[in-house]
């Protein structure tokens, strides 16, 4: 039977190097202040060691019994792209200000999570943005109607 | 259709609430309404400033005594430009953010201006955490509140009553003090430096979030003596303590019976903290003098000086150069008591 | 101590219709901003203030708290139906309260959730009216040292989060104080791993890490099972939902009485101590629930008493946080502190005055605060039935609605884009992290503690010091040894129950 290394290996690697920048980025701080951060530093490293550890224990297992596959590809693309949607939907925000954004996000989120109703769309996203902008731009003053970066320009 | 009705159902509840907000009572003489309809003078038309609302950025959060005079200012103001003045809370590193705002993400129209204090000033000295900003990249506008420090002793204190026997109870016995961050930048730190370095007075400072832990500790018997401002110390003497000195040239109105350093004859020692109103450089000097006139008229608001009042703070104006010069003189005190070079 | 005169007086000043009106908007709108995610109770608070600029007092702060105590049993209302919890405070009700909901039983958990945050709430109402002065000194008591070790206690409990892997659980408790380590050090100033941006310097605002890590993940999560053919909604058959009970059976209600009674006392006292709010109490609630349960391994799988639990001790700690602020000006919790602007903004400047220049005025508002409690109870049954139809609402209508409120709720904050972009992050890696098996409660656990723990430790020391070294001030503290105990007993008391165990076991068959 052909040995695979289970993902637990690879997770705990990735671990280690998170605890390692924990460590590095406290290189240069007076003592009293670094001695939290490299106390957690240190009980991370001995944490990430056990994970590989354990992962490589469960290498040895059969591949029945090594439990689900999590980091899979079919796993991870649809919510991986759900993602990109919320740091288009961000990067829109910065640009074009919070209502531009939401608009053209719920249409785009909806219709990508399979809804096919347009009448039901329009009209949420419609009555979405009216009560948001009522409640908080004209009640409650937060600046979120300015067009972000764009208006600026405008 | 039931799932719409329940989304929809969710979206009404929340309109309720705008609703309901938008209903409250009509302002009652003490307080300032929250958003602006224009009342009192007439916006200037197209072309003129100000021709459509401004925006007063304030670095600390809603409700704080920073917030608040940022809000009685910008009531009092709404009646002189004619355009609603909105105050918006941008809070984080000690006004920082909101400071980096003005200088770095606004347009010099003249159309956003901000409250700025004295850390504008001390955080280029700031050794942990240097600025780049100087007090000199800010087109300062007006001065309104100087709240002068002071140090207070529990009601219950046997071991000195003033502060001449506090100064010299201190050369000898160890004392520990509350403070608000630990460096330059504040006025807690720097009386107990000055403390230590004018009259050798041995002091443990412990360093808290704020002025509220700084008095929670001081009530509970964890610290000595407690360092503050006027404004926070209005209510001490039925919370059980009373001030001994004011650091201030002339007494506080506020308190009355309470002397200053100088009078004490112990030392001539100044501090306070400064609240004004700034500009980013590159406003239109009209706009910029327009401005300054429009803060010097609110300060001499009747509705604004009675608001400011039952706070507890004390208004003092000062523009122009005199305001610049008010500021520097502070440095010059903290610089040397701290031993930085400017 | 209880001065009958007095409340009668007050209640007579709640009576106006202003302040009626208020307290109804209070507690309803709390409710809405509580269940919407992204949307905090802290913000709720402090975008409400500056709007009751214009009312009296009684009315202003009766509308602020109950607007505080009702967004926080408001945010388990999405908790338990959606996986996103609407204020950080329900964080540890949505681990229950999902399962629950996934077995159809969603309404069932809305409605323990609703009686216990109203238990809660009412009981620390109570303790407030009767006996808030005593508790307001008694918080004095409760120093440096002794936040030192509620935090550490506190932290304990991330053991009993950690669900199946208990190493990957502290792992993710570890980074999580590690990260909340990020910022300006608050003893030294120096700032530490914010590697030069200035939005860091504050450190890493766990409110936008929570709702990242919970309600962004959790639209990821969504999103896979539109597409691998589940359903279309969180509950598969929205016919059950009508022959849903509000609440259940009153047999199996009976035994959640102990679980609320326990930890409505807990709650207050943890949201008398400074520093520690809702969220905590919620927290320590939850993993007390678990070690008296008669069936802890139900925990994490659907118990009802998971969500009793954390949602009494988070309403009970609403009231407690507010005994120190009236009597002594000190916040119990962060949206307390937030409570005493808009105190003195209505010129009532919290303590010794408050129980005799203001008396009136104080009991009104304390009295106000409790009938919100019982109206917020009264109110959310009623509505259990209708709401808990959003678990039937079609997950792509839902997942983009609640982003568009998580963005919103995020910058409503500090006006502040950088929080957005942090809760964007945080929201892959909630993600990653559930998908590689490490529990996310934890790590919210520790950002949370972290500061309290690091610091109060450091100002200890220091205080300590000043006074004859750490032995003797630790020894001269009542509370901090008996929380010190209290620790020790937590951490072994696993180990002692089943050494117990097998002893009885050895006598039985002597």
């Amino acid at each position: 039977m052909k040995k695979q290394l289970h993902q637990d290996v690879f997770i705990g690697f990735i671990c280690l190097a998170i605890s390692l920048l924990v460590f590095a980025l406290n290189t240069n701080l007076p003592s009293d202040a670094a001695m939290m951060p490299r106390l957690l530093g240190g009980m991370l490293t001995i944490l990430s060691i056990l994970i590989i550890y354990h992962g490589l224990r469960k290498s040895k297992l059969p591949v029945e019994e090594q439990g689900p596959k999590a980091l899979t590809v079919d796993a991870l693309k649809i919510p991986l792209i759900t993602w990109g949607f919320v740091v288009l939907y961000y990067i829109l925000f910065h640009v074009a200000g919070y209502f531009v954004a939401t608009g053209i996000m719920i249409i785009a989120l909806m219709r990508f999570m399979k809804r096919t109703s347009w009448p039901v769309i329009i009209a949420i996203d419609a009555v979405y943005l009216l009560v948001m902008y009522f409640a908080f731009v004209r009640m409650l003053n937060v600046s979120v109607d300015n067009f972000g970066m764009l208006g600026r320009l405008l | 259709m039931k799932k719409l009705i329940s989304v929809l159902l969710v979206l009404a509840m929340a309109l309720s609430l705008a609703a309901c907000g938008s209903s409250s009572a009509p302002a009652s003489s003490a307080a300032p309404a929250a958003s602006g309809d224009a009342s009192g003078g007439t916006p200037a038309s197209k072309g003129e400033w100000p021709s459509k609302a401004i925006t007063l950025l304030c670095g600390y959060s809603a409700g704080g005594s920073s917030d608040l005079g940022c809000r009685y200012v910008a009531e009092a103001l709404k009646k002189d430009l004619g355009v609603p003045v909105v105050v918006e809370n941008v809070p984080g590193s000690g006004s920082w953010l909101a400071w980096n705002q003005l200088l770095q993400n606004t347009d010099p129209d003249g159309y956003t201006f901000a409250l700025v204090n004295l850390s504008a000033m001390y955080g280029h000295y700031d050794e942990t955490n240097p600025r780049e900003t100087t007090i000199d990249d800010f087109e300062l506008l007006a001065n309104h509140v100087i709240d002068y420090q002071v140090l207070a002793i529990r009601n219950d204190e046997t071991r000195f009553t003033d502060y001449a026997s506090l100064v010299e109870y201190a050369k000898t016995n160890p004392l520990i003090l509350a403070s608000a961050t630990s460096s330059i930048t504040s006025g807690d730190a720097t009386v107990a430096k000055m403390l230590e370095q004018k009259h050798d007075s041995q002091l443990t400072v412990i360093p808290v979030d704020g002025a509220s832990d700084a008095t929670t500790m001081f009530l509970a018997g964890e610290t000595d003596i407690l360092s503050a401002n006027v404004g926070d110390v209005m209510d001490a003497e039925e919370n059980g303590y009373h001030p001994i000195v004011v650091f201030a040239p002339e007494r506080s109105d506020y308190l009355p019976d309470v002397p200053t350093a100088i009078e004490t004859g112990v030392d001539d020692y100044v501090s306070f903290s400064a609240r004004g109103y700034a500009y980013m450089p590159g406003v239109d000097p009209a706009i910029v003098s327009r401005m300054e006139e429009a803060l010097t008229k609110a300060f001499d608001d009747p509705d604004y000086q009675k608001n400011m009042a039952a706070m507890g703070a004390e208004l003092e104006l000062y523009t122009g150069d005199e305001y610049k010069q008010l500021l520097l003189d502070q440095l010059d005190t903290r610089l040397e008591l701290w031993g930085v070079a400017k | 101590m209880v001065d009958f005169g007095n409340i009668l007086a007050g209640f007579q000043t709640l009576l106006s219709l202003e302040s009626i009106i208020a307290l109804i908007a209070g507690t309803v709108g709390g409710m809405v901003i509580g269940a919407l995610p992204g949307f905090s109770a802290a913000m709720g608070v402090s975008l409400l203030i500056p709007i009751t600029y214009g009312m009296g007092p009684v009315a202003a702060l009766s509308m602020l708290t109950a607007m505080y105590t009702s967004a926080i049993y408001g945010g388990s209302i999405t908790a338990i139906l959606c996986h996103t919890p609407g204020t950080p405070a329900s964080a540890a009700t949505a681990i229950d309260g999902f399962q629950l909901t996934k077995q159809g039983r969603g309404m069932e958990a809305m409605g323990v959730a609703t009686l216990g945050s109203a238990v809660g709430g009412t009981f620390s109402a109570i303790a407030m009216l009767l006996i808030a002065p005593a508790l307001g000194a008694f918080s004095l008591k409760f120093s440096v040292l002794e936040y030192f070790f509620l935090s550490v206690f506190g932290l304990t409990v991330i053991a009993s989060l950690a669900g199946d892997s208990v190493i990957k659980g502290l792992f993710s408790g570890i980074l999580g104080l590690a990260l909340g380590c990020v910022g300006l050090d608050a003893i030294s100033g120096f700032p530490r791993m914010t590697m030069g941006v200035i939005q860091l310097e504050d450190g890493i605002n766990f409110v936008p890490a929570l709702i990242g890590l919970f309600s962004i993940s959790q639209v990821m999560s969504l999103a896979w099972d539109v597409y691998h053919g589940k359903k279309g909604s969180v509950i598969e058959d929205e016919e059950n939902l009508k022959k849903s009970r509000s609440l259940p059976p009153f047999k199996e209600m009976k035994t959640l009485f102990p679980t609320m009674a326990r930890c409505s006392i807990i709650g207050t006292i943890v949201g008398i101590v400074p520093a520690a709010g809702a969220g905590v109490s919620s927290w320590i609630c939850y993993s007390m629930g678990k070690k008296f349960s008669k069936h802890p391994e139900k925990f994490g799988h659907g118990a009802l008493e998971g969500v009793a639990s954390c949602e009494t001790g988070n309403n009970a700690a609403t009231g407690g946080a507010l005994i120190p602020l009236i009597t002594l000006g000190l916040p119990g919790s962060s949206v307390a502190a937030i409570l005493l602007g808009g105190m003195m903004i209505h010129g009532l400047t919290p303590g010794a005055a408050m129980f005799t220049k203001h008396a009136n005025t104080t009991y009104a508002i304390m009295i106000g605060f409790l009938i919100a409690n019982i109206l917020m109870g009264i109110v959310g049954l009623f509505a259990a039935r209708y709401i808990a139809h959003v678990s039937a609402v079609p997950m792509g209508y839902l997942g983009p609605v609640i982003t568009a409120l998580c963005f919103l709720g995020t910058f409503a904050i500090r006006n502040n884009l950088f929080d957005v972009g942090v809760m964007v992050v945080f929201g892959l890696l909630g993600f990653i992290l559930k998908r590689c098996g490490f529990a996310a409660p934890p790590m919210i656990l520790g950002m949370v503690l972290s500061d309290i723990c690091e610091n109060n430790w450091r100002r200890a020391v220091i205080l300590a010091n000043a006074k004859g070294g750490m032995l003797s001030y630790f020894l001269s503290r009542p509370i901090s040894i008996v929380l010190a105990l209290l620790i020790v007993v937590s951490l072994f008391s696993p180990m002692i129950m089943s050494y117990v165990d097998k002893k009885s076991k050895e006598n039985v068959t002597k």
